[in-house]
Parts: structure tokens; C-alpha cells; sequence
């Protein structure tokens, strides 16, 4: 459901506006300012308490990027982004302590995501050692009342990583991010890494923390289906930019850009087991090195017209849209009429 | 060829940074009155030498009048042999570098086939044999297989002469024994090069082809397992500099390291400092080759970085 | 020819490692140590190792004073006094080789470790804030390092001998100053990668200080080829403490350096042998058994070579 942040007396969480991130490339030891990779392109998002939204995309299209970015582990290039109102560039060290404690992720690779020289209790209990105040075994408690949350026995606490599976690890991951009481966890393609038939576990266990503790996600994935079982709204992502923005319903009943319509169609081919999803749509990703102008989708499109290659679609409330969608393409009109419930979007 | 740059500049600090270390040392601990001259110099004397070295003026002065001198060539004088310290090192260096080069060749020139053969039969006797002669050749101090080489060779055996350099004979023991440890090195590295290449894919090829065994050794698999072998060795000259002061104090040896010994023996400092500036400078002449064939034996370092 | 690098050797660099060998590594190290040859070589050091720290109680004799009309006695020789016999002679003071030989472990051990516990803590930190931080910081910590690295040890000993004459804390300020660069290369090299892995970036992400991640992530993960490294440099500084020693700018008599008692009986060595050849054995015998749990050690906890030692 789309949340009217509008009329809502706190700012989102989270807040994305116009964020881009270039980087140089180089060759050799002389710079080439002239080429950059875009590797975001002007996103603008917002997360408010216990909301899910997801961003999905191939790889290479700059999602993880974009998270780093919300986790402060990377500036941006352009753009604001801000925390409960706050600019990122402006938190006091208090503010970015609480962000610290408020914010949290979880990766994608259970492997390289624990430290295999600590023990679980320790990898989980570990955020909280920047609260003050807070015992060893006050510590200890808290990481076995987390262990218990995310279905783990309590015997796996004096254990080690390598002890326990992959999706065993992430279920210690998640705990972590947990811990110190997030209201927002930043997923970062968490079940990619994992056997089909531990995901639904993973994505069940996500559902079931969302209910019992309120706690938002921005949820970042390739995979449909997971964002699809998860998440309320759905960005679509290519090449750095955000083409389509909807509601989880709407999305699947009423896909628009033709890239939409492509990742849907890949969800909906039956597949035999161990077969890897088809891409329905062919060739690759250009890169995003010096972006052409124009949709930046046009040379995979198969309704492109000549409008497409000079003129880049704005994200907004077209034709053909529910009221809670926009999207980036020329097929559609760009409507007068803006409804007023439209999630924070900025027209 | 920034990188080339580089690794030049870096090496022109390391000489100035040594210079300057060996500088302050002598001036903090004591002033190089103490060591010019014996307790029973005159007064004018004193005076003589202090205007001399300007050890009235401040350090920095000093510093500069010395490295002045050092550029053009003089790096002092010596107090116990009264002559230049640089004429000195330039006589003894032919004996140092000669024995180098004939242990340097002795050691790879054994080194590197014993270490192609424990490569190429790994796993077996012959293999465990050389790495047990590199673990030895490693492990026993030069200084003691010298002395006691000495007594069964020379003392004992009468077979070859006890020491100083005069003739073929005399090269024999202190080059073997500057050997071993070239030799264990030498082997060690050629070695676990051999089999990196070995194990490589076009070797592989090669075999597949039906190419003859001896020839993909020789012709493919030798010339690119010995590229990390030649650069190390221009290290390894270059400690061998070095590594022969031992050597050449328990063979009476006239070279480069019996007189950095000696020098020191005698607290004669000014020698002692032009010595170790000179072997700075080696050292980072021979680092700077060593890096100018790896940039031409291997392409991928000219393209990166 | 101490001052040397050792060259590598060992597993191809593109073997794959699995992900959880680190941990059976751990259990097995002390398994595949002892088998073999290395289990021999354990326990020859360990002998050596604690003939040194029980000297006190094994020497028959006093190390440092000897009787001279005892002196140059051959191996074996009944002692005035004691009823044990000088079982390896004595030297030209009278002093009981044997008991001289004992001390002298005491001595070399006591070198190896304070100059390599000094280089360690002092490498592994600058290596670690270099790496973490980088830019700047990293550039002149770096340059320092390599500066220093092409520093030959032998002829920085023999200066310092000359100006301040020799002595244990010398050897120890010496090899300590010089060999601290290599520890820091090292653990540079490795923090540029650990920095990177997931575990850190979240660590980041949960608040955690700087400090806390140099600590608590980057350095238990480096300890291990940073233990391959300590065991590398052991025998290279036993060598150039033995070397510093005989030329007698190192450990200065009347201490049992071994490397004092080689070149002290180095004049008498055709006829008084014994005085030379032990103490030479000994050293020899260390540095062979150091050597080999260093080979061993490597394949164990380093297989692809991350250590240029």
C-alpha cells in the first residue's frame, strides 16, 4: 500500500533524491575524465517506517551501488540523501550513531558476511558494543534472544561460521542486523547465494520479523518472486536509473515498461529443475560507460521508435498507470492529471 | 615507465636517507674527534682536522659540505690507513666482485638444474634429496663451514692453500663456501617456479602435442620459470656484497667485506662510512636493474599500475 | 647471506582453497606438523629450546668463569672439581664448553624473540593503519618501509658497533629496526583485502569504531601468515646474530654467544676443535630444525604464497 508520507507528521527513514554516482575510468595511469560509468543515474526513493519497498534489476545495473550509498559506505556523486530528515552530509556524530543503530543490512554472501575467527555470539552481539552501558552478558542475552528470533538453537551461539550452512550463516547475519532494534534493514540480495529450497525459509523468516517488530526493508534483488513475496512497493532499476515504480499488486497485474514486462515474462516460464531463468530479452546490458541519450533501454527494446533514441523518458504518472504507478517509457502518454496519493513521489 | 621513474627516485632517497642515518650517527654519538685522532694528537692538530671537517659550523652545514664531497667522488678519508677511502674500496672492489661472481656461478650454475630436476621429478628421491642439500646449504652458517673447511682442506689435507688471493687455488674454498647459500636459494626458487609452470595449461598443450618431454622442459617451461629466478638473482648479487664480509674475514680474503671488518675493528668510522655508502649505492643500482629486466621480461608489469 | 629472502614454495596460486579449510587447517596444523621429518625437527628444537630455558639447572658448570689450569681440556676430561667430567671440553678460559653450549640457547633464543617480538608489534601495527586508511598515511608509511628494506643489516651492525660498541641491546635495536618493514608490507597487502570483505563493510554499517575493526576483524585474520613470516625471519635472525657475533660486533664476550665461541676458538681449531665445532653444530642444528618447521608452517597455513618471506 502506498503510505501518503505527505500528510505524515515524521519524514521517511530514508529518503533518496536524485542520487548519482559516476565514477572515472581510467587506463593505464592517465585519467580519462572524459569517460565515466554512470553507475547510478539520478534515483529518487524513500522508505517510511515499516514499509518494504524493493528495487530490482540485472546485475550491473547499479543496485548495489545504491545501497552502499543509503549505508553510508559510499558517497554520492550527486544528490541528497537523508536520514529522518537529515542530510547525510550534515549528521552530527550523534545522528550517525543513531543511524548507525537504526539502519542495517544484510548481504548477500553468508560466507564472506561472518567473520570466521569470532564466534556467533560474538559476530551477533557485536553491533551492540557501540551502545553504552551494555554488559557481556547483558550482551550474550541479547545475541541469544536474536538467535531464537531468526530459528536458530541456542546451542549455536559458542559456534563458529564454518560450522553451519549457508542458510544457517545468513539466519546468524539477519540476527545481527537485528540486534541493535533497526527500523530499517537494507537487503542486499540475501537469498541469492542460497539452495531454492532454503529461500522460502529465508523470505518466511523475513515476513515473520517484519510482523513481529515492525521493521522496514529496502529490499534489493534480481529475483521477482522474493521481492514479489516480500516487499509492498517495487522499483524497477536499468542502468542506473529507476524506470518503473509501483505497487506490489499493480506491478504484477499491470506491468508497463517493456523491461518490466521482460523480467515478469522471464518469472512466468515454468522452470525444469536446476535450469537457470532464461533472459526472455536479448543481448546484454550495454555498459554504462558514457551513456548515450535517449531511453537507455531502446537498443534491447522491442517497441522502440525513433522518439526513444533522443529523448530520455522522465519517471512519471502516465497513461495507462494505476494510481499508485509511474513509469519511464515514450509508449506512453505522460498524463495532466496527478493524482494525490502517490508515495512521495516528486513529479 | 612511470613506474621505472618511481622505483629510480625511490632508490636516490635510500641513498640520501642512508646517508644521512650514517651522518647523525656519528655526530650523536660523540663527536668524530674521538675516532680522527689518537688521545696524543697535538693541539693543532685537533684544530686542524675540527676546521677541516667544519665541525664548527652547524650540522646541516656539515651534512652538506660532506655530501658535496661524497658527489665528486670523495668520501672521506681513512684514520687507520691514512689513504682515500674511495681509492681504497675502487682496489679491493675487483677481489670481492670476482669472488661473487665465480660463487654466484657456482651456486646457480648447480642450483638451478638440481632445482629443475626436483621439479620435474617431484614427489620422489631426487626431489627430497636437493631440497635436504638446500635445507643445508641454508642452514650452516657460512662462517663455520668456511673455518672448517679450512681445517680439512688446508690444514689438514694439505690440498689447497689457507687463505688470501693469490691464484686459482685459493678461490676454491671461499667460493664454494659463499655457494651454499646461493645454491639453496637459487634451487628452492627454481623449484617451486618450475612447477608453477609445469602445471600451467599450454605445457600441458605442449605434451598433448606430442612434443618430446626434454624439449617442452628445455624450450618452453625453463625459459619462463627462470624470469622470477633472474630477478632475484640481481637481489641475491647484490647481498652477496654483503654476505662476503664473513666470508672474506675467515679466508683473509682482500676484498670489500674483509675491509668493512676491518674497518670496523679498528673503529676507523670514516672508512666504515664510505663503505656502507658505496654498498647503498650498489644496492640500489642492482634493485633498479633488477627492475628494468622485469619490466622488459614481463609485459603485464608496463601495462598496469 | 643471511640478509635473504627466501623464495616461496608450495601450493600453485590458483588452487582453489575451499571455504572452510581454515578451520580444519586449525585442528590439523599440529597433526601435519609432527608428521615426519617435522615431527623430528619439533623435537629436536623443543630439546634446544628447553636445554635453554632449564640451563640453569642441566649446566654442570658455570658458563661465564673458568678455571685456566683447566684450560683446552678435550672432550670427556675429568674436571678437578666435580665429579661430572667436562663432557665437551673446555676452552682456552677453562670454561666447560658443554654449559657454555647450554647458555648459549639462552642467548639466541633470547634475541630471536625480543627482536622479532619487537619487529612484529611494531610492523604489524604501522602495516595495518597504513592498509586501513590508506591515502597519505599509507604513502609515507610505505616509502619508510621500503626505504628500510633496502637497508643491508650486516653493515648497519658494524656501524653501530663502531660508534656505540657491541652489545645484546644493540643486535636486538638493529635487527628489530630493520626487519619491522617486512611485517608491515605484509600486513598492508592482506588489510587491503580484508577491508573489502562483507564482514567488515557490516561491521561498519553496525557503528563500530576503527579502531575496533583494526582489532577485532583485520588483525586475527592476519595473524596467521604473520605467524608464517615470524617463523621465516627466526632463523635469518639467529644466523645474523651468530654472523654479528663472530665478526664480534654482536653479543660481546664473555656472554656464550654461540657465534662468540666459534670465532674464539677459530685460532685453536687443530688442536682444540671441540671449542669451535659445538657451538657451530649447535647454531647449525637450530637453524636446520627452525628452517624445516618454517617450510612445514608455510604449506600448512600459507599454501598460496601470500608470504614472500
Amino acid at each position: 500500500m502506498p503510505t501518503d508520507s505527505g500528510t505524515h507528521a515524521a519524514p521517511p527513514l530514508v529518503e533518496l533524491e536524485n542520487v548519482a554516482k559516476t565514477y572515472a575510468v581510467r587506463q593505464g595511469s592517465i585519467r580519462r575524465s572524459a569517460d565515466s560509468v554512470h553507475a547510478v543515474a539520478g534515483v529518487s526513493l524513500s522508505i517510511g517506517a515499516n514499509e518494504a519497498v524493493g528495487i530490482v534489476g540485472e546485475s550491473g545495473c547499479g543496485k548495489s551501488t545504491l545501497a552502499r550509498m543509503v549505508l553510508r559506505l559510499l558517497n554520492p556523486s550527486a544528490g541528497n540523501l537523508r536520514f529522518k530528515g537529515t542530510e547525510y552530509g550534515e549528521m552530527s556524530r550523534a545522528e550517525v550513531q543513531e543511524f548507525r543503530s537504526t539502519v542495517q543490512a544484510v548481504f548477500q554472501d553468508p560466507y564472506s558476511s561472518l567473520n570466521p575467527r569470532m564466534r556467533v555470539a560474538d559476530i551477533i552481539s557485536e553491533p551492540l558494543r557501540s551502545t553504552p552501558g551494555m554488559t557481556r552478558k547483558a550482551r550474550r542475552s541479547r545475541a541469544l534472544e536474536m538467535l531464537d528470533s531468526v530459528g536458530m538453537p541456542a546451542l549455536a551461539a559458542d559456534g563458529y561460521p564454518h560450522q553451519f550452512s549457508g542458510g544457517q550463516r545468513q539466519r546468524i547475519a539477519i540476527a545481527r542486523a537485528l540486534v541493535s532494534e533497526p527500523a530499517l534493514i537494507i537487503l542486499d540480495e540475501p537469498t541469492a547465494s542460497l539452495d531454492v529450497s532454503i529461500r522460502a525459509q529465508i523470505l518466511n523468516l523475513f515476513n515473520k520479523l517484519r510482523q513481529e517488530f515492525g521493521v522496514s526493508y529496502l529490499a534489493i534483488s534480481h529475483d521477482l518472486s522474493m521481492i514479489r513475496h516480500l516487499c509492498d512497493r517495487v522499483s524497477v532499476m536499468y542502468l542506473g536509473r529507476i524506470v518503473e515504480e509501483s505497487s506490489n499488486e499493480h506491478f504484477y497485474e499491470n506491468p508497463l515498461h517493456p523491461y518490466a514486462r521482460g523480467l515478469l515474462g522471464s518469472l512466468l516460464m515454468p522452470l525444469a529443475e536446476g535450469q537457470a531463468p532464461q533472459d526472455p530479452m536479448p543481448g546484454e546490458p550495454p555498459s554504462a560507460v558514457n551513456i548515450q541519450p535517449g531511453c537507455s533501454f531502446h537498443p534491447r527494446c522491442d517497441s522502440a521508435f525513433v522518439l526513444c533514441s533522443s529523448d530520455t523518458p522522465e519517471l512519471a504518472f502516465r497513461l495507462g498507470c494505476e494510481a499508485d504507478q509511474v513509469t519511464a517509457c515514450h509508449l506512453y502518454e505522460k498524463a495532466e492529471v496527478q493524482p494525490t496519493e502517490l508515495g512521495g513521489r516528486k513529479q | 615507465m612511470s613506474f621505472l621513474l618511481r622505483r629510480a627516485v625511490q632508490g636516490i632517497a635510500t641513498v640520501f636517507l642512508m646517508s644521512i642515518i650514517v651522518f647523525i650517527l656519528s655526530r650523536i654519538t660523540g663527536s668524530p674527534l674521538d675516532y680522527l685522532l689518537s688521545p696524543l694528537a697535538s693541539e693543532e692538530e685537533f684544530a686542524a682536522v675540527a676546521a677541516d671537517l667544519g665541525l664548527d659550523k652547524p650540522a646541516v652545514v656539515q651534512y652538506f659540505t660532506f655530501l658535496g664531497r661524497a658527489l665528486q667522488g670523495d668520501l672521506g678519508r681513512s684514520v687507520y690507513f691514512h689513504e682515500l677511502a674511495t681509492s681504497m674500496i675502487f682496489d679491493r672492489l675487483g677481489a670481492t666482485v670476482s669472488l661473487a661472481s665465480i660463487a654466484f656461478i657456482l651456486g646457480a650454475g648447480l642450483g638451478v638444474p638440481a632445482g629443475v630436476a626436483a621439479a620435474v621429478f617431484r614427489g620422489t628421491k631426487v626431489d627430497a634429496g636437493a631440497r635436504g642439500m638446500a635445507l643445508f646449504g641454508q642452514s650452516v652458517p657460512s662462517f663455520f663451514i668456511g673455518i672448517v673447511a679450512i681445517q680439512i682442506f688446508s690444514v689438514n689435507l694439505g690440498w689447497l692453500p689457507v687463505g688470501g688471493r693469490h691464484g686459482l687455488a685459493t678461490y676454491v674454498l671461499p667460493a664454494i663456501t659463499l655457494a651454499a647459500y646461493v645454491f639453496a636459494a637459487i634451487l628452492r626458487l627454481t623449484r617451486s617456479s618450475m612447477i608453477e609452470v609445469l602445471s600451467s595449461d599450454y605445457i600441458t598443450l605442449a605434451m598433448i602435442k606430442g612434443t618430446p618431454r626434454w624439449r617442452v622442459i628445455w624450450h618452453h617451461a625453463l625459459r619462463n620459470a627462470l624470469i622470477p629466478v633472474i630477478t632475484f638473482s640481481g637481489l641475491l648479487l647484490a647481498q652477496m656484497l654483503v654476505g662476503a664480509i664473513v666470508v672474506e674475514t675467515v679466508f683473509a680474503w682482500p676484498g670489500l667485506g674483509r675491509l668493512a671488518f676491518m674497518a670496523a675493528a679498528q673503529r676507523d668510522y670514516p672508512l666504515l662510512q664510505a663503505i656502507v655508502i658505496f654498498i647503498t649505492v650498489v644496492f640500489v643500482l642492482m634493485s633498479f636493474i633488477v627492475d628494468v629486466i622485469y619490466t622488459i621480461l614481463d609485459p603485464r608489469v608496463r601495462v598496469s599500475s | 647471506m643471511a640478509t635473504e629472502p627466501s623464495p616461496p614454495d608450495g601450493l600453485r596460486p590458483e588452487d582453489p582453497v575451499p571455504s572452510d579449510l581454515e578451520a580444519r587447517k586449525r585442528k590439523s596444523v599440529f597433526a601435519r606438523l609432527f608428521r615426519g621429518s617435522g615431527g623430528v625437527a619439533v623435537v629436536i628444537l623443543g630439546l634446544i629450546v628447553l636445554s635453554g630455558i632449564l640451563a640453569p639447572f642441566l649446566a654442570p658448570f658455570e658458563p661465564e668463569f673458568g678455571n685456566l689450569r683447566e684450560s683446552l681440556l678435550p672432550p670427556g676430561s675429568p674436571a678437578k672439581d666435580s665429579s661430572i667430567p667436562h663432557l665437551l671440553g673446555t676452552d682456552r678460559f677453562g670454561r666447560d664448553v658443554l654449559s657454555r653450549v647450554l647458555y648459549g640457547s639462552r642467548v639466541s633464543l633470547a634475541v630471536a624473540a625480543m627482536a622479532i617480538a619487537v619487529a612484529g608489534i611494531l610492523g604489524t601495527t604501522i602495516g595495518i593503519v597504513a592498509g586501513y586508511y590508506g591515502g597519505v598515511v599509507d604513502s609515507i608509511l610505505m616509502r619508510l618501509a621500503d626505504l628500510v628494506l633496502a637497508m643491508p643489516i650486516i653493515l648497519l651492525a658494524l656501524v653501530l658497533a663502531v660508534l656505540v660498541g657491541p652489545s645484546f641491546f644493540n643486535v636486538v635495536l638493529i635487527l628489530g629496526a630493520v626487519l619491522w618493514a617486512e611485517y608491515a608490507r605484509q600486513a598492508r597487502a592482506e588489510t587491503l583485502g580484508i577491508r573489502e570483505r562483507e564482514y567488515v563493510l557490516l561491521s561498519r554499517v553496525a557503528g563500530i569504531s576503527s579502531i575496533g575493526i583494526m582489532v577485532r576483524h583485520i588483525l586475527p585474520n592476519i595473524l596467521d601468515t604473520l605467524l608464517v613470516l615470524a617463523t621465516l625471519q627466526v632463523a635469518r635472525v639467529i644466523i645474523i646474530e651468530a654472523a654479528l657475533s663472530f665478526l664480534g660486533v654482536g653479543i660481546p664476550p664473555p656472554a656464550p654467544a654461540w657465534g662468540l665461541m666459534v670465532s674464539e676458538g677459530r685460532g685453536l681449531l687443530n688442536t682444540s676443535w671441540w671449542i669451535s665445532v659445538f657451538p657451530g653444530i649447535a647454531i647449525t642444528m637450530t637453524i636446520l630444525t627452525v628452517n624445516l618447521i618454517a617450510d612445514r608452517l608455510k604449506d600448512i597455513l600459507d599454501p598460496h604464497g601470500k608470504v614472500v618471506g
